[in-house]
């Protein structure tokens, strides 16, 4: 079932120098039980995707296209009508969970509030269901640490705190923005793990956004690649990642140090991506692309499709006969 | 051998008043022109590590020598001079750069500091701008007018503009995006093999690390438990803890496998376990883990350990 389509989607924000673009025809489907990663530079886009699904743009930005939330028209509702899908269906779990728990309240309180607020549960229930979310996201001795505050827990546990809050309401849509880049390699193993386990049991939808592409390998299933507002590529997460076709998503690919195997110098992407409002007619990557040609600026890039999965806007193609 | 650090061990007083060694009995040497990678979770005490290298926290034991100088903790007085060579470079250039004061400004002061004129100051800073890959346009402008990847080359510019010898650089590219990052990283592998310096590179980043080092130091609990050369540890690490953080890292193949998970998180630095520090969280566990500390020996020329089960094994 498909639980969000997104089509043609633009928001506009008001900067200084007027209106500039900040997401450009983004187009989107997440299935029920899917895992979906969205994958980019600072400033690619993806954060903004998120706060528009979650309606909570900045005063004065301009929408369109459309935004359907299991059936529910989400461009344009009504502010009323959006506080009760936020944070009941679609729910969001940040990047540091130092600054997204209130340092001097409870962690009960903090956890019960909207359990409260959303779903009418009386204080005594709240707490009953705290504990279980506690249990269910492995923070250990749950009935203890209903009393604790933020401060008494590392990094991690403050991770699975937030992320037992976006659960408390059972959300049928899980928005994850960077939410293990600020933590050790070994306490983002564990977290990987948690939503994985949160999926595969609860068959919960998640939108996983990070930069980091072994991340995206190990938990999304399909990934979409953004760059200066718009999409570049997408598709089945192991197709695009062993066979990536944009010249940006092999770049980012190539940029990556890789672990094991034998030592290379880093291949670094050259340059900087356009400012916000500064997108060309064509191909935004065009500057920094090794491939450019005078049409890639100047013409709208036509999407290529390969199969109902995989699809890039690039024409240049300079993998032709390669694969 | 231009910097020598030997049974160093950092202790810090908490507020609660508790004694927490933050580094315990470290030893390390930098050669000129080499790449010497520091690995650890946080807490560690990998940045203390290299502060105290740099003489801004206080050790409690143990020496540090940098070109025969003994680095003595940094009081209120200015910076002796043959230690001005070793330079810091921090994670954040959104904190560690002036937002009030022209890059140029900012960039000028150690050079007049070491009694340049200002006119050649500048065309020197101009110079370094060129050579961190930005223009010498940047001396008039303000941090808020670069990115991140951006003002970390200023940063590195400023850290050489004092003609350093040992760079320490303390997470340097965390706070940058991916591609940045291997600007960054290759840009800072550059400039030692250029400038003949010595690059201490602290980094929770184990890929990347992995790729830039010419020796890798894995640190646990303020000690260093494995250290050698980079290529032969991350092809063949021997401590079990060495082997969970390389697990960890979640690999680019499209295969979708999870990373392994590490249990158990860094023991509270009040109560250190006893024996092997490592040993509430490893899987290989034996009885002698938890009443003796194994110490560093040499498994073969190019990595030294600290973990019983490599000495049992050579020993078979």
């Amino acid at each position: 079932m498909t639980l969000l389509e997104v089509k043609n989607l633009n928001v506009e924000l008001l900067t200084k120098g007027g209106y500039a673009r900040a997401l450009d025809g983004i187009n989107l489907s997440l299935e029920s039980g899917e895992i979906l990663g969205i994958a980019g530079e600072s400033g690619s886009g993806k954060t903004m995707t998120a706060l528009t699904l979650l309606g909570l743009l900045p005063n004065h930005s301009k929408i369109s296209g459309s935004l359907k939330f299991s059936g529910t028209e989400l461009v344009g509702i009504d502010q009323k009508r959006m506080r009760d899908i936020r944070g009941r269906e679609i729910s969001m779990v940040f990047q540091d969970p130092m600054t997204s728990l209130h340092p001097m309240l409870s962690i009960g309180t903090q956890l019960t509030e909207h359990m409260i607020t959303h779903l009418g549960l009386s204080k005594n229930e709240a707490r009953e269901k705290a504990i279980d979310l506690l249990t269910e996201v492995r923070i250990p001795d749950p009935q203890r640490s209903l009393d604790a505050v933020p401060s008494q827990f590392s990094g991690g546990m403050r991770q699975r705190i937030c992320i037992a809050m976006a659960l408390a309401c059972d959300p049928k849509l899980l928005l994850a923005d960077e939410p293990t880049t600020a933590l050790d390699v070994t306490v983002q193993a564990g977290i990987l793990n948690l939503f994985r386990r949160l999926r595969d049991k609860h068959g919960l939808s998640i939108i996983f956004i990070t930069h980091d592409l072994g991340v995206m390998s190990s938990l999304t299933d399909r990934l979409l690649v953004m760059y200066a507002g718009r999409e570049v590529e997408s598709g089945k997460t192991s197709t695009l990642l062993q066979n990536p076709r944009h010249p940006y998503t092999r770049g980012i690919l190539d940029s990556l140090p890789d672990i094991s195997g034998s030592k290379k110098k880093l291949k670094a992407i050259m340059g900087f991506p356009p400012e916000l409002g500064k997108q060309p007619l064509g191909c935004a990557f065009h500057n920094r692309c090794p491939f450019n040609t005078p049409q890639c600026e100047s013409h709208v890039i036509p999407l290529t499709t390969l199969d109902s999965h995989h699809r890039f806007y690039c024409d240049i193609d300079p993998l032709k006969g390669d694969s | 051998m231009i910097l020598e650090v030997k049974n160093l061990s950092v202790t810090y007083r908490r507020q609660d008043g508790a004694h927490i060694t933050a580094v315990n009995s470290v030893d390390l040497s930098l050669d000129r022109g080499e790449v010497l990678g520091l690995v650890g979770e946080s807490g560690c005490g990998k940045s203390t590590l290299g502060k105290a290298i740099m003489g801004i926290v206080p050790a409690a034991s143990g020496t540090i020598s940098f070109k025969d100088n003994f680095v003595e903790p940094l009081g209120r007085g200015s910076r002796p001079e043959p230690l001005r060579a070793l330079q810091l470079i921090f994670q954040d250039p959104y904190s560690s750069l002036n937002p009030r004061r022209k890059i140029g400004d900012q960039l000028i002061d150690g050079l007049i500091n070491q009694g340049e004129n200002e006119k050649s100051a500048r065309q020197y800073s101009a110079q370094l701008l060129e050579r961190v890959g930005l223009s010498a346009s940047a001396l008039e402008k303000y941090t808020h007018q670069f990115s991140g990847g951006q003002r970390q080359r200023i940063a590195i510019a400023r850290a050489l503009s004092v003609k350093p010898e040992v760079i320490i650089a303390d997470e340097p590219i965390s706070a940058l995006d991916a591609s940045a990052q291997a600007q960054v990283s290759n840009l800072l592998l550059e400039l030692t093999k250029e400038f003949n310096l010595g690059l201490i590179f602290i980094s929770h980043d184990l890929s990347v690390v992995r790729q830039i080092t010419d020796r890798t130091a894995v640190m646990y609990f303020g000690e260093i438990v494995e250290i050698g050369d980079t290529d032969v540890i991350w092809n063949s690490p021997v401590h079990p803890y060495t082997k969970a953080l390389i697990e960890a890292v979640p690999k680019p193949d499209g295969k979708g496998s999870l990373p392994v998970e590490l249990s158990g998180d860094v023991p509270d630095p009040r109560f250190p376990p006893t024996g092997c520090r490592f040993n509430p969280r490893c899987k290989f566990r034996i009885d002698k883990c938890t009443s003796e500390a194994p110490q560093l020996f040499s498994i073969n020329k190019s990595q030294t350990v600290s973990c019983f089960l490599s000495s049992t094994s050579k020993n078979d």
